[in-house]
């Protein structure tokens, strides 16, 4: 049978958050992130700042650079989180297959819904329109027989807007689709397909599925498929979770072991935390792991399986990490690996909760 | 030491310590059991170093002393004589034992009794007072649910608790729990709350068990008596002493469902039948079966993707809404075994939340399942 998913995306949510709460913001270029004498990084942006290209994950001294009028809000994630749930409650409202990408993302299987008569391109406005009416926040949508294409689909007429591709549109849309609208393809691999005449999913479809494989590994076989518009991923409504960490970025690098050592009982702390809060046992942890970021960017882990979860076992892999280069220190973070549910045994049982 | 013993009440002492006397051999002496001769009989004491089993038994003292030999030997041997007097002698040095039945003969090897570990302490006064017949129900009717995995150490084991008359057991694994509240005529002034380790309680039902045999014990009773890390359990003239598990047992009841309200009444015997003979096709791995229920019926249906599938209908008691739920079949079928009821009632929310299963007459026993995704 068809499918029909629909891909909802807000407009710039963190930043339309804040611009609905703050009117003085509006029609100003305005970011949602860190502070930029303190190597903070941009989590949103609103379209004035994207203007001035401005975009999430640069970081805020040259987001400051590009775009000097920028105003620089932090992050409030509560708010978010509140907003955010609102905006689920509304796609439970039709159906249960509610697969979450974060906090302003998710895809919804609509195949077989009774509401307006099983169209989901109504659906998608109702639903769009009952997020206005209950946060004030704008949201693109994307109707499409598969992921892929529904989150395509969404980027198409953002923001506040839907676009349909209906199954008998897939082949002709499809066709003229850049590569780089496919998640995966990224500056470094598009490049590398413009050499070799590679622009769009057309181009794409003339390769063999050998042909892919040797120019991209085993992505290629992901390629092969997608580039004729076929996904067959199922909206999944719990993700397992694999693996769980902090960072922190320092805003002067650290420059040996004891100014390092001195920051571990709070990155211990704030790990613990997020553990807690995520309500993982102990027992699910595989193994642990660290991260050492160093003053030229390039990183290194350290990871360990059977130890006990603790500060010391943390720093005996840290050490190990931090004298792997003889370079400041810009970045720690901690974490640890879960075990899967198959390892666990039984993944469709459910568990009581003791 | 020298002794004489029947068959008979020899062999009974010695298939009581049987399920803890090692096999691997990883302490050569923990193999072996210790026989120690008293005026009027022997004991016979085993221990893994976590469970200590002692028994006293008649026999007659021709000299006194002490022997330990390897148990499971011992055991083969006598299990094989004829129902015989049996006498039992040692030399000099405590090197080898004699022991001979009518015209058969045998000589076994000793090891030195003072390097037998030491009977646990434990204490004289009692802390709880239990039927026997009382404690064998509750440990038959919870013990399935204990966990083997070794993560949560804290399930592997029964809770039992106890509260004025108020006694309650308590098993789980965290897919399902087993809970079994009774009172106990004894009233008992301190809270008792321990945590018999799996192996212990297993030890401790098949002394139970053996009792039954003993004599007609409507009313016997057993003696608990608990320290901070033991607890031992007496009965007549056999002692058990189990190392506990230290830690908390979960707040289990939260976890038992207070809104299910779609209540299913069935006849337990038919509804283990029907539920043996579709679990034979449900999915090797995950033991799934189906259950639906409408108006008064239920539907069993097991798939298994490689070998095929079963469907069976039983005619139920129930009016509420439909509902399909997919239960490790094998969880409901442990409790079926145990319930020995003529009816139960099989109360459901939906298909996602837990399935409470008790008798129809009362809720002293609960059994919760939670389902399976299906």
């Amino acid at each position: 049978m068809v499918k029909k998913i629909i891909h909802i995306d807000m407009d710039c949510f963190y930043a339309a958050i804040e611009m609905r709460d703050d009117k003085s913001l509006h029609n100003r270029p305005l970011a949602v992130g860190g502070d930029p004498s303190t190597r903070g990084v941009i989590s949103a942006a609103n379209y004035e700042a994207r203007k001035f290209g401005v975009h999430s994950a640069i970081s805020s001294a040259r987001a400051k650079k590009l775009c000097p009028n920028l105003i620089i809000v932090h992050p409030n994630m509560k708010k978010y989180v509140e907003e955010s749930r609102k905006i689920r409650a509304v796609f439970h409202e039709f159906t249960n297959l509610v697969e979450p990408l974060s906090l302003d993302e998710a895809y919804l299987d609509v195949t077989g819904s009774n509401h307006f008569k099983g169209s989901a391109t109504l659906i998608a406005s109702e639903i769009r329109k009952l997020i206005f009416d209950k946060t004030g926040l704008t949201a693109s949508a994307g109707i499409a027989p598969n992921k892929f294409l529904a989150k395509v689909a969404s980027d198409w007429k953002k923001p506040n807007g839907q676009f349909v591709i209906t199954p008998d549109k897939v082949d002709n849309f499809i066709k003229k689709l850049p590569v780089q609208r496919i998640l995966g393809v990224g500056k470094v691999t598009a490049e590398k397909m413009a050499k070799i005449g590679l622009k769009t999913c057309g181009n794409l479809q003339k390769l063999s599925i050998n042909d892919l494989c040797s120019h991209f590994g085993s992505f290629g076989n992901h390629l092969y498929g997608i580039c004729r518009g076929k996904d067959d991923r199922p909206v999944v409504t719990s993700k397992e979770r694999k693996s769980l960490s902090i960072e922190k970025t320092f805003s002067h690098d650290l420059r040996d072991y004891e100014e390092c050592k001195e920051q571990l009982p709070m990155l211990y702390k704030r790990f613990l935390k997020r553990f807690e809060r995520k309500d993982i046992k102990e027992q699910d942890i595989k193994t642990l792991f660290v991260k050492v970021k160093f003053s030229d960017f390039k990183s290194t882990t350290v990871e360990r399986g059977l130890i006990e979860l603790n500060g010391k076992n943390f720093w005996a892999l840290l050490e190990e990490g931090i004298k792997r280069r003889n370079l400041p220190i810009r970045l720690l973070g901690l974490g640890a690996r879960l075990k899967t549910k198959d390892k666990k045994g039984n993944s469709k049982q459910l568990s009581l909760k003791l | 030491m020298e002794f004489k013993i029947a068959r008979e009440e020899f062999l009974k002492g010695l298939q009581k310590v049987q399920g803890i006397v090692d096999t691997k051999g990883v302490m050569p002496i923990l193999s072996n059991i210790l026989i120690k001769t008293q005026p009027s009989g022997i004991d016979i004491f085993a221990t893994d170093l976590d469970i200590g089993i002692r028994g006293s038994y008649g026999a007659k003292i021709i000299s006194k002393g002490s022997a330990t030999v390897n148990g499971r030997k011992l055991h083969e041997i006598v299990r094989e004589l004829p129902d015989e007097e049996i006498h039992l002698k040692s030399d000099k040095e405590n090197n080898w034992i004699n022991i001979t039945c009518k015209k058969s003969t045998f000589k076994i090897a000793c090891l030195p009794a003072e390097e037998y570990p030491a009977f646990p302490a434990y204490k004289e006064e009692k802390d709880l007072c239990i039927e026997i017949n009382l404690l064998k129900e509750m440990l038959r009717k919870t013990n399935f649910s204990i966990s083997t995995d070794e993560t949560r150490y804290t399930l592997n084991g029964v809770l039992l608790e106890s509260e004025g008359k108020d006694i309650s057991m308590v098993g789980t694994d965290g897919h399902r729990l087993a809970c079994i509240k009774k009172s106990n005529g004894f009233d008992k002034k301190d809270k008792v709350e321990i945590i018999i380790p799996k192996k212990a309680q297993a030890e401790l039902l098949k002394i139970l068990e053996a009792g039954d045999s003993d004599q007609g014990n409507g009313k016997k009773t057993i003696n608990i008596s608990v320290e901070k890390n033991h607890a031992a359990f007496k009965v007549d003239k056999m002692i058990l002493v189990t190392r506990l598990i230290d830690g908390r047992f979960p707040n289990y009841r939260q976890v038992i469902p207070e809104d299910n309200n779609n209540n299913v009444v069935i006849d337990s015997e038919l509804f283990l039948h029907a539920l043996r003979r579709v679990a034979i096709l449900a999915d090797e791995k995950s033991r799934m079966v189906k259950f639906g229920v409408q108006k008064n019926l239920m539907t069993l249906v097991s798939d298994n993707s490689e070998l095929g599938e079963a469907r069976e209908e039983i005619d139920v008691e129930y009016k509420g809404n439909d509902i399909t739920i997919g239960l490790n079949a094998k969880y409901v079928m442990d409790i079926l075994n145990v319930i020995n009821v003529e009816k139960i009632v099989f109360k459901l929310k939906d298909a996602d939340s837990s399935c409470l299963i008790t008798p129809t007459d009362n809720e002293n026993y609960r059994c919760i399942v939670m389902p399976m995704r299906i």
